[in-house]
């Protein structure tokens, strides 16, 4: 089956293509060159005038996992007012801020996306991660394992175990949980909770192991290194939204000697203390500070105003917000000597102070930070927002006057307290691809995804141009999930199942005697059984392994 | 002009859905194209025609005759004009009402008038569970309105009510104003145990001492002032309250609690 | 894999012995079985327990699936099952005891044909969901409480009748990696009419054991958290308790280091014992405030917290959900099993249960489609019955644990021919 693309404007940042009009040829859901002019074409599509792009890459939403299930179950009236109705194509489903897995897999299809990664998968928690993702379909999917504040690594670390043997316990815990990569919530809190520590500084040390979260950063961001991890420790920071922390992400920056990092939802943790009402923006020096430090990228977490609800895996600090929870109802779980969860509503209005600031603090990294490179595009969905925002943060990017407009109309000391209006920067549509695109692949070590040179996955996403940015964003003319068409103006046309991203790094097999001993010991289940094998995730065809490569020169 | 009435001619097998039947939704309409309009019922919609017979009048003051427990939301919803039901009712009767009168010349399943936000039911049946109950997930129950039951009503009246009166002229079952935010209710039987589960504030109108929770404390007997207000307001839609007002003073017993929670509602046991 | 008739597992000599096998017959999912396999005969030599040998050691009649009475073949009892849910108006899918591939397939029926899914158990699940979704929760999980609880408080139930070995792998575990001898931890029941045998300490130590009466948990509870809010009640006693022995036992809350309350919906059978929960869960954060305390609902069997889980993920809603305006709709009373088919709401049943329990659907004036294990002795007098393997043992799978956070595989421990519930689903989902 060979499918012609003809004369879209394409953008493939990965190949340096910025708004070239040309071909795109997809045989058998792969790129290909141009094929002899003989070639019998199946497939065309008249894509003049429209903008081409790869699918769109989501590198940090909460889709899938136990704690995404409460939030679903905890707010029965996030959908009852969100029905989607059965077609005799698509299944049924309701949902906003915390949808239905099944409605998320055809929503971010028909926005274009075609990979999703959740980024906080509990080891323990891990098999029901993935018995979600595969009901989310259409999209590729993944996840990054959560270590740190799970006992058995903690305990090495507290034994004085060496790197090597700590590099040996990651890497099988990315095996068994079939993760793509490593993220660290709260290094050493959720711990530190559980023996009823209310807060944990980056140099504070854990009240029972006597281990500093700075120890724990390194040691995990030195062990993702040497394995050959392509994504950079995926790190959510101490100290979430308490203001000040802008110290601590400063800190966290200046703390792992140089090891490649990635700040996740940074907005939340760049809160200083100026001003009467103690809360300020640090968008600005912490901008600057990944400007110069190239080890380090962030995705932004940008917040938007309405109803949502946080879910993370930071238990200490959703406790410590429990009373800002609208409704007034949240969930906070310890789990299995492994991490925790917290799940709190939460309503951002533009008129309270703080909510109008965070907005505006997000928007400012956004701008500040010159590489498009080094930060995505997120809202820490549904922390920030629900993912559906992603067409008016767009907006908002690449629109002055639509930003400035909102800006004026927020709380006015919120205004006062924010240099955005002062930001003349609007991304282009090379920058957005860079960011939606090419950055998270290249950063996930995605290989044949997030562009479209020859032999790439046939993810392609097609727009009309408009200068209204979000309807431009809101429904693509067409998407194509590995050489298919799933969907035609914002509308699913088929459904198909995506693969789920997963890497095998190497392990000595010494380190499942020690873990077995510890899990027949302390833990209620065997190791054979924590393990989620490929079978699973393969779900009788319904699903795909796909094992991406280890970064060159490691132990693969 | 006399009223839009609906008489039932077929009983249905399935549960059908009556929110689309209130005065606002059918302004306008004649009896034909109401007789069009589709209804829920099980996995399929049925026509208003298939199952009544619409004789034509004032959509403003709706008639609905030979009703049975099968049909539910009932009145949901609706915002002004008047509703009556000759017969039963069944789930979620009056929900989410903002206005105007229903009237239910029978027995009514539960969750009737669940997130009232105004207007006035009357029930001259037995209720279910949950009157004036909060939907779960929703943050309140009924807001505001009044509710008059005539007959008896079932467990955890006024769950969760945020404002609003309800009046229980027979017998009220247990947990009757649990979890209260504020409002009043009366009831002119016998209420069950728990009452008052776990009430913020309020105030819960009762003729007979009733078993008292560990977690309400006496604090003896005074003047209400408001009692006699109160009363003759609620005097004017229910019988079993205009009595109470022209027998009962204002002094009553006051007991406080739910000392498990804020603890600043109260029991009045009228004299 | 569809035999014409139910096959019995093919005899083979040699014994095939199956270790670190998870039990799905209770919701701890104990998964350090070892099961022997005789040429079908099962056998569990290792991590007994009366639920285990009762789910794998019990015999199968050979039963063939059946339209009206007769057998048939599995192609026509499909067949005549599609044309019964092709002409229902409002079908039930009840029982849902399976595991999660049986609990998709159901779900993908029932959305196709604008049906209710409730479990058989669905009345003891929402004592725990209409709490948490009124007030939300602070709740552990298995190895949590294995390692750090110092006081565990027995809400009304003791634990050992409906789920055998928990003690044994969460309260009197010989090791825990936190310093706290196990032995020494503090154990309180409350209610009245519970085996407190199992809280005896190893040495010896007894539980504290306040006899309230058990319907009034909830009035007790509410009594905590007045004198934990520094409230003075005039009551001497509280659902048959002193006073002062709550404001004992309150100390022991505060004082513990990790306390956790237990308590199991099924437990509390009681009109409205959400509310019992609810406060429970009141009492669990405001002890937050002062130490680190849990709550820890040990679930209901039959596959329901697996049902729930599914059902959620994929509708929105756990369970009691109706699909029949083309949409997920939750009515946890209209849409409860024993009121739809007391009033004869649904025009069909298909009832699914392939566990320990609820092999025989209720008596309902609807047509039934019965999915089960061909148990000896089971009723099979309905309009379809299809003989279907137990997840576990005759096939794979997954299932949810009690503590809502963990799932586990389940194992195929013999040879067998009966098809899954996912495979039927699915035969009839393209039969539609």
């Amino acid at each position: 089956m060979l499918i012609k693309l003809t004369g879209g404007i394409v953008y493939d940042p990965m190949h340096g293509v910025n708004g070239q009009v040309r071909d795109i040829y997809v045989r058998d859901g792969r790129v290909v060159s141009t094929p002899p002019a003989d070639q019998r074409i199946d497939e065309e599509y008249d894509l003049r005038g429209k903008v081409v792009m790869a699918g769109a890459i989501d590198p940090h939403s909460h889709i899938g996992g136990g704690k995404v299930n409460i939030a679903r179950t905890l707010l029965p009236e996030d959908h009852r007012p969100h029905p989607i109705p059965r077609t005799p194509l698509t299944r049924s489903g309701t949902g906003r801020a915390a949808p239905s897995t099944i409605t998320t897999g055809y929503r971010y299809a028909e926005m274009g996306y075609t990979a999703v990664f959740e980024p906080a998968m509990l080891p323990s928690n891990s098999r029901q991660a993935h018995m979600e993702m595969a009901d989310t379909p259409i999209i590729d999917k993944g996840a990054y394992v959560m270590l740190g504040s799970d006992d058995y690594l903690l305990r090495m670390m507290a034994a004085g175990k060496t790197q090597e043997e700590i590099n040996d316990y990651i890497a099988y815990t990315i095996v068994a949980a079939q993760a793509l990569a490593v993220k660290v919530v709260n290094p050493g809190g959720i711990s530190a909770f559980k023996f009823n520590q209310r807060n944990l500084d980056l140099d504070e040390k854990n009240s029972h192991y006597g281990v500093t979260p700075r120890q724990i950063l390194q040691t995990l961001a030195r062990g993702v290194k040497e394995l050959g991890v392509p994504h950079p420790l995926h790190i959510h920071g101490c100290n979430l939204g308490v203001p000040g922390n802008m110290q601590t992400t400063l800190n966290t920056i200046t703390g792992v000697e140089g090891l490649p990092i990635h700040l996740t939802h940074i907005q939340f943790h760049s809160y200083g203390t100026e001003g009467d009402k103690k809360f300020s923006s640090g968008a600005a020096q912490i901008a600057e500070a990944i400007n110069r430090h190239k080890h380090v990228s962030a995705d932004v977490g940008q917040i938007m105003f309405g109803q949502t609800v946080t879910a993370s895996g930071d238990n200490m600090a959703q406790f410590r917000n429990r009373g800002f929870a609208t409704p007034n109802k949240w969930v906070c779980m310890d789990i299995e000597c492994d991490a925790g969860c917290g799940v709190v509503p939460f309503r951002y209005r533009d008129q309270n102070f703080v909510n109008a600031l965070q907005w505006a603090i997000g928007l400012e990294i956004f701008l500040l930070v010159e590489d498009p490179w080094r930060v995505f595009l997120t809202t820490d969905h549904p922390n920030g927002a629900p993912f559906t925002s992603y067409p008016h943060l767009i907006r908002l990017l690449m629109d002055k006057s639509f930003r400035d407009a909102s800006f004026e109309r927020l709380h006015p000391e919120a205004q006062a307290m924010s240099t955005l209006k002062s930001i003349q920067r609007e991304y282009s549509l090379y920058e957005i691809a860079i960011m939606t695109r090419a950055a998270p692949s290249r950063s996930l070590g995605l290989g044949d995804r997030g562009h479209l040179g020859e032999g790439s996955a046939g993810d392609i996403t097609v727009y009309t141009p408009h200068d209204d940015k979000q309807r431009m964003f809101e429904r693509p003319d067409y998407v194509f999930k590995d050489g298919t068409l799933v969907a035609r103006n914002g509308r699913i046309v088929r459904v198909t199942d995506g693969g789920t991203h997963t890497l095998r790094p190497g392990f000595e097999k010494s380190v499942l005697k020690p873990l077995r001993a510890y899990f027949e010991q302390f833990h209620t289940v065997r190791p054979e059984n924590f393990r989620v094998s490929d079978e699973e995730i393969v779900n009788e065809g319904r699903g795909r392994v796909i094992v991406n490569k280890l970064r060159a020169g490691s132990r693969g | 002009m006399k009223a839009l009435t609906l008489t039932l001619k077929a009983a249905p097998a399935q549960r059908v859905d009556l929110a689309p039947i209130t005065p606002e939704r059918l302004r306008g309409k004649k009896a034909a194209e109401i007789g069009k309009i589709r209804l829920q019922s099980g996995n399929r919609t049925v026509a208003v025609a298939e199952l009544f017979t619409v004789t034509a009048g004032d959509s403003e003051a709706i008639v609905i005759r030979r009703c049975t427990e099968k049909f539910d939301n009932v009145g949901a919803g609706m915002a002004c004009g008047s509703i009556t039901v000759h017969g039963s009712t069944g789930f979620r009767t009056g929900a989410q009402m903002t206005g105007g009168t229903l009237t239910v010349r029978g027995s009514t399943l539960d969750w009737a008038g669940t997130g009232m936000a105004g207007g006035t039911m009357v029930i001259h049946g037995d209720t279910g569970r949950c009157l004036g109950a909060a939907w779960p997930g929703d943050a309140q129950g009924m807001r505001n309105g009044t509710i008059i039951v005539c007959g008896n009503a079932g467990e955890r009246v006024g769950d969760k009510m945020r404002r609003g009166a309800i009046v229980i002229e027979g017998n009220a079952g247990d947990y009757c104003g649990a979890r209260m935010i504020s409002g009043s209710i009366l009831v002119c039987g016998k209420a069950g145990d728990f009452i008052g589960y776990s009430m913020k504030r309020g105030s819960i109108l009762l003729t007979r001492a009733p078993r008292l929770p560990a977690t309400f404390n006496d604090c003896g007997t005074f003047e209400f002032g408001f009692l006699p207000l109160l009363l003759r307001s609620l005097g004017r839609l229910s019988r079993r309250a205009a009595a109470l007002s022209r027998r009962a003073g204002a002094r009553a017993r006051r007991y406080a609690g739910d000392l498990a929670n804020v603890g600043k509602g109260e029991l009045l046991v009228l004299r | 894999m569809n035999p014409a008739t139910a096959a019995s597992p093919t005899a083979k000599s040699d014994a095939r012995t199956h270790t670190s096998v998870t039990c799905p017959f209770c919701s701890l999912l104990c998964d350090d079985l070892e099961i022997a396999d005789r040429g079908g005969k099962l056998t569990v030599s290792a991590g007994d327990c009366a639920r285990a040998r009762g789910g794998f050691e019990r015999e199968y009649a050979v039963l063939s699936p059946q339209a009206d009475g007769s057998n048939v073949s599995m192609e026509k009892a499909v067949a005549a099952a599609a044309k019964l849910l092709r002409g229902a108006r409002h079908p039930l899918f009840g029982g849902l005891g399976t595991d999660v591939a049986g609990m998709r397939g159901l779900l993908a029926l029932a959305d196709r044909t604008g049906g209710i899914v409730d479990h058989m158990l669905g009345d003891t699940m929402y004592r725990n969901i209409l709490a948490m979704q009124d007030r939300g929760w602070v709740m552990t999980t298995m190895t949590e409480v294995r390692n750090r609880a110092d006081v565990v408080v027995f809400a009304n139930l003791d634990a050992v009748s409906d789920h055998p070995r928990f003690f044994e792998r969460s309260i009197w575990n010989a090791d825990s990696m936190f310093g706290l001898p196990t032995r020494s931890r503090q154990i309180v029941y409350l209610g009245d009419g519970l085996n407190t045998n199992p809280g005896v300490s190893p040495d010896g130590r007894k539980p504290l054991h306040l006899k309230n009466e058990p319907e009034r948990l909830g009035e007790l509870i509410g009594a905590l958290r007045a004198l934990l809010a520094g409230q003075s009640l005039q009551a001497d006693t509280v659902a048959g308790v002193k006073v002062g022995e709550l404001a004992k036992l309150l100390e022991i809350m505060k004082a513990a280091k990790y306390g956790v309350i237990i308590w199991s919906p099924p437990r509390l059978p009681f009109a409205s014992a959400d509310l019992i929960v609810e406060a429970m869960c009141d009492l669990v954060k405001e002890l937050n405030a002062h130490t680190r305390f849990s709550g820890f609902a040990l679930g209901g069997n039959e596959g329901i917290l697996t049902a729930g889980a599914v059902c959620a993920w994929q509708s929105g809603y756990q369970l009691r959900t109706d699909f029949g305006t083309g949409y997920p709709e939750f009515d946890p009373t209209r849409n409860a099993t024993a009121r739809l088919l007391e009033n004869d709401d649904v025009d069909l049943l298909l009832w699914t249960s392939t566990f320990l329990t609820g092999q025989t659907p209720p008596r309902t004036k609807a047509p039934t489609i019965l999915l089960a294990p061909p148990l000896a002795g089971l009723e099979t007098r309905c309009a379809v019955y299809i003989p279907v393997g137990t997840p576990g043992v005759d096939h794979r799978g997954q299932m949810c644990r009690a503590d809502n956070v963990v799932s586990l595989p389940l194992h195929q421990v013999r040879e067998s021919a009966l098809p899954s519930v996912a495979s039927v689903c699915n035969l009839l989902l393209q039969s539609l």
